[in-house]
């Protein structure tokens, strides 16, 4: 599942904990908007209480132990097509 | 819908089952349409003409797909930054293959914002739409102009 663009509700694994303690305050769990993935991990943007900076944090993947997200099977919408159609259709 | 934006592609990809439809299109008719330097550069490089029609062609049926799709990410985008107000508006959808991302260039009140979006994800607000996919679409967009206080009000 991609996760770059979905709130996501994360629990840090023990050394996720050591390495982001300060990042989070201290707490095993925090909710944080997924601004891109890679092979390295997750960056993320975690808001603070006044929700207006923009520093995005890195949470590795070996970091988080578990992350749950709401997530709702959907029947993709009627949609005209994009535009053009291949040479001999 | 009246386009008020620019959709850049300066490179393209093809699936395997685009270039089977590519070669099976009507290459003699492309042929016919090389220009005389086209012509030369081939004879220079060994190339035959078919090959080079087939090139041709599948470097227009594959941008014009490109376009298409870009064309569509900007209209989803487009409708995103309407919510916000007429301090927000786009200007160019870029494609960067290097990246296989797709970027937004907005103009807010006083700034520019590009605005980086995956290939995976234009696909699936394009091709499949959904709430789920806008909704993504739109969490990017809110940070990316820096309205980030929006996402956690809906």
């Amino acid at each position: 599942m991609d996760l770059t663009g979905r709130l996501v509700h994360f629990w840090l694994s023990p050394s996720g904990k050591e390495a982001l303690g300060e990042v989070i305050s201290g707490s095993k769990d925090f909710e944080a908007l997924v601004v891109e993935e890679n092979g390295i991990g997750l960056w993320l943007w975690i808001p603070d209480a006044e929700r207006e900076s923009r520093e995005v944090t890195l949470l590795k993947w070996e970091y988080f132990a578990a992350a749950s997200l709401e997530y709702k099977p959907e029947t993709p919408r009627e949609r005209p097509p994009t535009g053009f159609q291949a040479p001999n259709e | 819908m009246d386009q008020s934006f620019q959709v850049i592609v300066n490179s393209f990809v093809h699936s395997p089952e685009e270039w089977k439809r590519i070669l099976d299109a009507d290459v003699a008719g492309a042929v016919a349409q090389l220009a005389d330097e086209e012509r030369l550069v081939a004879k220079r490089l060994g190339v035959e003409e078919r090959e080079v029609a087939d090139k041709i062609k599948a470097g227009q049926y594959g941008e014009l797909k490109l376009r298409a799709k870009g064309l569509s990410l900007g209209e989803e985008a487009k409708t995103i930054l309407d919510g916000l107000g007429p301090n927000y508006r786009l200007v160019a959808v870029l494609w960067e293959n290097s990246h296989a991302r797709w970027v937004l260039r907005i103009k807010a009140a006083d700034s520019i914002a590009n605005v980086p979006i995956p290939a995976g994800l234009a696909d699936d607000v394009v091709e499949a739409g959904g709430e789920q996919n806008l909704e993504r679409l739109k969490n990017l967009v809110l940070f990316g102009v820096g309205r980030q206080e929006l996402i956690f009000e809906r």
